[in-house]
């Protein structure tokens, strides 16, 4: 079990995945230069981590407890926008194994096109996730 | 950069490459930030930039590269802003973005957003970073408000041009 942070640079978004507190975070834009060699790696972790709570028998902790994952995202191109389908995908695994998780959308106010994107990866994943508007002190 | 009272233009005429395109949009971002108050149109013409000037950078032909000077251009005229990216690509390979568009073209935005759902669920990063999706997400965004034509340059090369235009 581990805490794992990736800052944020102009192109790749903070990355936060605290496996004991069950928490995963997403914030800022994401348009990396090579989108591979940066999402690979955290598909692999996420699920080594989905593999680790089945292994450590931890489900029962996470029946309890949800595992949170928060996207705060500013910009995504096409192409993360792929890859953002595969983590939410892995999501959807840890919700079959019978962990208990919890998708948090952020968006601004007035950006429905934001929010829409949310709904549609909801659609998609077939997970169900929750909406807030995102505040500026938010985004800092 | 020419602006006045209704009429503002950003146009760019230069070789694409990643650190070009690094350049060109953060003064897009900033000829936007200047130019364009209508907060959803702004970032949707940053999407659509970003995505079309991406698939320039990311697939233009090795050897048409160093001949190929990438025209952009966004105009804003009669309350709608008009967005213009020409390339040069081999005849040959024109073929998958003609049948693509076709297949994007006139449909509804229920049509638009299946297409993107079978797309991005089955879709594959190449080597290049494209997932297939720009030209379906620049459909998306911009309402399906595109055009395209493809004007032939001589036998083997011709010029793709694309449109896209958002209605205040």
């Amino acid at each position: 079990m581990s805490k794992i942070v990736i800052d944020k640079t102009d192109r790749t978004p903070e990355l936060i995945i605290d496996t004991d507190n069950g928490f995963f975070s997403m914030q800022y834009d994401s348009r990396p230069e090579d989108v591979r060699k940066f999402y690979y790696p955290i598909l692999e972790k996420l699920k080594s981590i989905l593999e680790e709570i089945k292994q450590a028998g931890n489900l029962s902790y996470f029946k309890e407890k949800p595992f949170v994952f928060t996207f705060k995202l500013g910009y995504f191109n096409s192409s993360s926008a792929k890859f953002i389908l595969d983590i939410l995908n892995i999501v959807k695994l840890f919700k079959e194994s019978g962990i208990n998780v919890e998708v948090n959308w952020y968006y601004f106010e007035d950006e429905d096109d934001m929010k829409e994107a949310g709904e549609d990866f909801s659609e998609f994943c077939e997970v169900e996730f929750n909406y807030f508007i995102m505040e500026d002190d938010d985004d800092e | 950069m020419n602006k006045s009272l209704n009429k503002v233009n950003f146009v760019f005429l230069g070789y694409m490459n990643e650190q070009e395109l690094e350049i060109l949009l953060n003064k897009v971002n900033v000829f936007l930030d200047e130019n364009v108050t209508n907060l959803r149109i702004r970032r949707r013409i940053y999407i659509v930039t970003v995505e079309a000037l991406e698939n320039i950078s990311r697939h233009t032909d090795k050897e048409l590269r160093k001949n190929n000077k990438v025209k952009f251009s966004i105009k804003f005229e009669n309350n709608t802003y008009i967005l213009k990216f020409a390339n040069l690509v081999y005849c040959k390979n024109s073929e998958r973005i003609k049948s693509l568009l076709f297949k994007i073209k006139n449909k509804s935005k229920q049509e638009i957003k299946e297409l993107y759902k079978a797309t991005i669920t089955k879709a594959q990063i190449t080597p290049k970073g494209g997932a297939g999706l720009g030209l379906i997400e620049i459909a998306k965004v911009s309402g399906n408000n595109i055009d395209y034509k493809f004007k032939d340059i001589d036998d083997d090369i011709c010029e793709f041009i694309l449109e896209v235009k958002f209605d205040l």
